[in-house]
């Protein structure tokens, strides 16, 4: 039973071993000359401007959070779907009450995002707790 | 193309009506506070608690019926619904006092309602099923919205550490509750936890040696997931600060709420595995050990009041488990009624201190002095408490451990007894010796009065009545738990092998 991934086994091994060989090779022997322009990352040939680790608004993530919850919910109604399709009569009702409570929770929370302004990229309105004692001096990363 | 023959679960809604309110509640308060932002919070927190009202009713309805629906999926006994009822009342006493708490910290956010209000449609369900991947649900409802609840007061660097903390050591204690279940159904070949019980002795029996080494593994990592969030010794390092970190008002639910869900489902998942009593019998007597000496002992010298009741919190769910240590009905029933009791006396204590913790959230025991002068109703409310933590005998407190004694005397686990005795000498210390200061003058500095909002007496009142009155009389509740656990005897006996 076992054995039988023995052939595997001894790719992957052949395999590693041919790619160390190669990478410690040349490692140890190429002949090194380093200049600025080598020793820079390369980027499809274009000179590196800045670092990439640059701060960026946080709506990127706002905006990626969203798309997964919807996303998921599409990828859920295919499957409905071919079920829905194909089921029995009595079972029809049932599966589209399921998929109903289903959708129209997730359609609440698509009126709450739209309704506190998550999907606005110019000017979003955060949901900022009211500070009446002290006012909160934050810099906004967006302006 | 041929028909899909798609089961159609048997479903009865009477079973669902308590989980249905709550989750209503919280989507009709989330609609109203968003289209019409106006509306006073206080409209909020009384739809909600309107809502766990309607949950209350329908849970009574519930009561002495036995029902199993959605293909077993969610079970509704006795103790389910001793278990909800807990849940629901403490939410409701939360929500009393949270608006103006959450005013005078600059957070007063609609958000809050409708996450509590999933917090506890949560913790129902995990309360009201034994299909451990509907447990697990439940579990990831109530902790993702609670993680949210910690980080409420967002611009405060203390409530961001506790919120990440508490996700990042609780995203990893789900990690090991859902392993814990995969290993368990690659065991059992089920994931309702009644079958497990049965592939165990047919292992013994057929000498298989595979299933039981799957069944303790898999049984010791959701000990694991559940201890943590049960915050047990040595699963508890988060504790503290999280609760000192996270808003008083969450600290306060969190510290019932959730560990009221870890022990039910604790509870029923030892039920469920009684002929692996002489596996998991010692690690449960150490988790339970461990956790009264080293909260009792570690909360004598903190400073920090909120600290102090979250080591004491640890304390009390070491006292829950020699219920289920026990492993009789008398014990389950003593868990229950004691998770009545602390949740009583939780929500009161934190209540007390979520007033005190007003001005730069300072909730050093220093603060508490003089608190005498400044509102005497509150010391005295606070006092009360206190007695009824460490265990003094007119209050429920004193029932609550008499009946886990009683229980673990009657399961031959006196040594556990006697650490139980032991440590509630040691809890009388500092409560008392917090008592104390309540009524000390305080230090130089002026003392301002303090103000008890309307919502935050009528609270008190209620924990403080119910502590007394469950003192003077604890049959009615006693008896409900011992009718409570009887599901579990059922289990207990039925299971031995």
């Amino acid at each position: 039973m076992i054995s039988s991934y023995l052939p595997l086994l001894m790719i992957f091994a052949i395999g590693a071993v041919i790619a160390a060989v190669m990478v410690i090779g040349s490692w140890l022997f190429g002949p090194k000359r380093p200049s600025p322009a080598k020793s820079a990352p390369y980027e499809c040939g274009i000179t590196p401007v800045g670092s990439a680790r640059e701060r960026f608004p946080i709506h990127f993530y706002l905006i990626a959070m969203l798309f997964i919850v919807f996303d998921v919910e599409s990828i859920f109604l295919y499957p409905f779907f071919v079920i829905f399709k194909n089921s029995a009569p009595e079972a029809k009702l049932f599966i589209f009450i399921e998929v109903a409570v289903f959708v129209g929770l997730i359609a609440i929370g698509y009126l709450y995002v739209l309704k506190k302004g998550a999907l606005e990229w110019e000017d979003p309105v955060v949901n900022v707790p009211a500070k009446p004692a002290q006012p909160q001096n934050e810099t906004r990363l967006s302006a | 193309m041929e028909t899909i023959s798609f089961p159609v679960p048997e479903i009865q809604f009477s079973a669902l009506m308590p989980l249905l309110m709550v989750v209503g509640a919280a989507l009709l308060v989330l609609l109203v506070e968003l289209f019409f932002p106006r509306v006073p919070h206080t409209a909020l927190s009384g739809l909600g608690v309107l809502g766990l009202g309607a949950s209350a009713y329908f849970l009574m309805l519930l009561w002495r019926n036995d029902i199993a629906t959605f293909a077993d999926m969610l079970r509704s006994d006795n103790l389910s619904v001793m278990f909800s009822l807990i849940i629901v009342g403490a939410t409701a006493l939360t929500m009393l006092f949270s608006e103006d708490y959450l005013q005078a910290r600059g957070i007063r956010l609609g958000e809050f309602y409708p996450l509590l209000l999933f917090a506890t449609a949560g913790a129902l369900i995990m309360v009201s099923s034994t299909d451990l991947i509907v447990i697990f649900l439940g579990l990831e409802v109530l902790s993702l919205s609670l993680y949210v609840l910690c980080g409420l007061a967002r611009t405060e660097l203390r409530s961001e550490e506790s919120a990440l903390k508490y996700f990042l050591l609780g995203a990893f204690a789900s990690a090991f509750l859902l392993y814990g279940i995969a290993l368990v159904y690659g065991a059992v070949g089920n994931v309702d936890m009644t079958y497990i019980a049965s592939a165990w002795n047919n292992a013994q029996a057929s000498n298989n040696p595979v299933t039981p080494a799957l069944l303790i593994a898999g049984a010791a990592l959701m000990i694991v997931g559940l201890g943590f969030k049960a915050a047990l010794v040595p699963f508890h390092m988060w504790t503290p600060d999280v609760y000192q970190g996270a808003p008083t008002v969450v600290t306060a639910y969190m510290a019932a709420v959730s560990k009221v869900a870890a022990f039910a489902v604790l509870a029923r998942l030892i039920g469920s595995m009684m002929p692996l009593q002489e596996v998991w019998g010692p690690v449960l007597w150490w988790l339970s050990a461990l956790s009264m000496t080293i909260g009792n002992l570690v909360a004598m010298v903190q400073r920090d009041a909120k600290r102090m009741l979250a080591y004491s919190s640890i304390a009390h769910a070491g006292y829950l488990v020699i219920g289920i240590v026990s492993a009789n009905a008398a014990g389950v029933a003593a868990m229950v009624f004691y998770l009545v009791v602390y949740s009583l006396m939780t929500i009161g204590a934190f209540g007390v201190l979520s007033l005190m913790s007003r001005a730069g959230d300072n909730t050093s025991i220093s603060a508490l002095q003089g608190l005498w002068k400044r509102h005497p109703f509150l010391a005295i409310v606070m006092a009360v408490l206190l007695f009824s933590l460490a265990g003094v005998p007119p209050t429920a407190g004193f029932w609550g451990k008499w009946y886990l004694f009683l229980g673990a005397v009657q399961a031959n686990q006196i040594a556990l007894a006697v650490i139980l005795a032991v440590n509630s000498v040691i809890g009388a210390y500092y409560y008392l010796r917090l008592t104390l200061t309540l009524y000390a003058d305080a230090p130089g500095e002026e003392q301002l009065a303090l103000r008890a909002p309307a919502g935050m007496v009528a609270c008190l009142l209620i924990c403080v009545v119910g502590l007394i009155g469950l003192g003077l009389m604890p049959t009615p509740i006693a008896d409900w738990s011992r009718e409570a656990a009887q599901v579990m005897e059922s289990w207990l006996t039925a299971m031995k092998p």
